[in-house]
Parts: C-alpha cells; sequence; structure tokens
C-alpha cells in the first residue's frame, strides 16, 4: 500500500505557514532608521536596563550575567564582552554555550539588537534624541 | 467484553515505557548536536514518536509520553531552563497537534509540521519572557521556516515508519477482544 506524505490540506498549510515566514522576515529586514549623533548603547540585564554609554565613545565592557559590569576585558563568570568601536558595537567573547550572540554582526542602527539568551543578555542601540544621560555626561 | 477496551493492558504499558525511552533517547541526541542556530531551532527529532503514537494510539497517551519525556529529559541532561524551554515548545507543539489531528483533514506530515512550528514559537515565547525583551522575536521567521522543515522531515520519517510497522503492535489487544 503506497501513501502520499501530503495531502491537499498539508499544503495549503505548508503555503500559509511560508507566507506568514516571508511576511515577518520582510518586517524585520525593513531598514532602520540610522541612531544619529547622539545615540547610546543600552544594556539589559535579565529584563533590566543596566547602562548606558555612548556609541561615539570606543570603548570594552564586561558584562557579567549577575549584573555586575566592569570596563575592559574580563573573563570570569558567566560573561560577555562587547566593544564600542567607530560607532558600531560588536559582541566580541562570550562564555555562554550557544556562541550565537558572538557571531551577530556588530549593531549601529536605531532598534538593532544583540542578544545573548543563555545570560539573559540584551544589547541595543537607542537614538540620540530624547536620550537624557548623554546629554547630562556631555 | 467492550469494557476491557478502556483498561491499559500491561502490553501497553509496555510499548508506552519503551516509546517514551525511544522519544528520551531522540531528545539526549539533541542535546548533544550544537545548537545550529537561534533558540529553538533544533531537529525535534523526538516529534517523530509523539506523531507516531497520536496517529496510532491516542492523544492522551502522546500527552503522556510527551510529559515523561520532558520531565525525564530535563532531569537528566537539560536542565531547569532547558526543561522550561522545552516544555513550553513541548506542549504548544501537542496541542496544536491534536486539534490538526482531530479535524482528520491532514496527514502525518501536516500535523508534524504545524507541530514544528508550534514547538519553535512556544520556546521563543519563553525566550522572551526570560530576557524580558520582545526584540527576541527577531528570530521570529527562522524559527518559522526551521520549524516547518524539521516538522516535515520527522512527518516523513514517521509515515514511513507507520507503513513499516505492523498495525497490531499499536492496536488494543484487538485479537483477544473477538
Ligand atoms: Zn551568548
Amino acid at each position: 500500500m503506497r501513501r502520499a506524505f501530503f495531502r491537499k490540506n498539508d499544503i495549503i498549510l505548508l503555503a500559509a505557514l511560508l507566507i506568514v515566514g516571508i511576511a515577518a522576515s520582510f518586517v524585520i529586514a525593513r531598514p532602520k532608521k540610522s541612531a544619529g549623533d547622539n545615540a547610546s548603547v543600552l544594556v539589559m540585564i535579565a529584563g533590566r536596563e543596566k547602562a548606558r554609554y555612548p556609541l561615539n565613545e570606543d570603548a570594552d565592557y564586561t558584562i557579567h550575567a549577575d549584573g555586575r559590569i566592569e570596563d575592559g576585558l574580563g573573563s570570569e563568570g558567566d560573561y560577555n564582552i562587547i566593544r564600542i568601536e567607530n560607532n558600531k558595537v560588536d559582541m566580541i567573547e562570550s562564555d555562554c554555550r550557544s556562541q550565537i550572540c558572538v557571531h551577530h554582526k556588530p549593531i549601529s542602527k536605531q532598534g538593532e539588537t544583540i542578544i545573548c539568551l543563555p545570560h539573559r543578555v540584551v544589547i541595543s542601540i537607542e537614538s540620540g534624541q530624547g536620550g537624557g544621560y548623554d546629554t547630562i555626561a556631555q | 467484553m467492550t469494557r476491557s477496551r478502556n483498561r491499559i493492558s500491561t502490553q501497553e504499558i509496555a510499548l508506552l515505557a519503551l516509546l517514551t525511552t525511544l522519544a528520551l533517547m531522540f531528545s539526549y541526541i539533541e542535546s548533544l548536536l550544537p545548537a545550529p542556530g537561534p533558540p529553538g531551532v533544533k531537529l525535534g527529532i523526538a516529534n517523530i514518536v509523539i506523531v507516531l503514537i497520536l496517529f496510532r494510539m491516542s492523544a492522551t497517551e502522546a500527552a503522556a509520553v510527551n510529559l515523561l519525556r520532558v520531565l525525564l529529559a530535563g532531569l537528566l541532561f537539560t536542565g531547569l531552563s532547558g526543561a522550561l524551554y522545552s516544555a513550553a515548545g513541548a506542549f504548544l507543539s501537542l496541542a496544536g497537534m491534536i486539534l490538526l489531528k482531530k479535524t482528520r483533514k491532514f496527514s502525518m506530515v501536516g500535523v508534524s509540521m504545524a507541530g514544528g512550528v508550534l514547538h519553535n514559537l512556544g520556546q521563543l515565547i519563553v525566550a522572551a519572557l526570560l530576557v524580558g525583551q520582545r526584540s527576541v522575536f527577531a528570530y521570529f521567521p527562522i524559527l518559522i521556516f526551521s520549524g516547518i522543515a524539521s516538522g516535515i522531515l520527522a512527518g516523513i520519517i514517521a509515515t514511513l515508519v507507520d507503513m513499516k510497522i505492523p498495525a497490531r503492535y499499536f492496536k488494543r489487544h484487538r485479537h483477544q477482544q473477538i
């Protein structure tokens, strides 16, 4: 007895899922606005804002999953190291299992994020307008 | 004796134990493989077993095996956060597959495909909750596509296995009921 793998309804379901996937890709890939001159790098751990750094000042920071952040390169505990350079942020090192965050390309546009799920760390770019911290720091 | 049909037989318990072990083995193999992409992208080979049980036995039995698989995998190799991810994925996926199966309009491949997508969606929701950010949903498209691919693969394997296994291994003692 031969049996077809796909029935007509399976194909309809497949088409519907593909359409949802493609539509979502377009929404996510839409061109991002440039972040402007006073853009900042927002560091969030487990949903809490932990730090905010200017995007135009080159520096390295080591973010620990327990909430501590130190300047420069650290390595103990669950950590993520970010490098701010040439108005871009990159996750250059982490001891997380998946290493997806490390492979992510550097970000520079408003709303872009690098996420390290195992450590619950989110790095994102916020545009300068209305961002109070920068103006106060200057 | 129609009443005996509702009682679970020793043979059936043995079969379910065997299938749970098989599903657990598949979960173990997956936990050894490096994560091929963003969170939630998994081969989903354990779903082969779940789909087979769903079609050959019943939703209750599929749910029981799935629950045991997630619990045991959490205890043995994925840990608490891993178990949280797989539980969310496993139960969203199972609920969807049971509903689709009930319509009788979809084959094993169609049901498994929906299961694969829902499995990834469940994991994504847990990820968004854990990280506390909606930006995790940037992974949404890739998780849909990988869910479709892994679901179809699992569904095709389940169909092939289903054609090879004699029906009597899954049936509840039909020969004794006569
Ligand atoms: Zn990471």
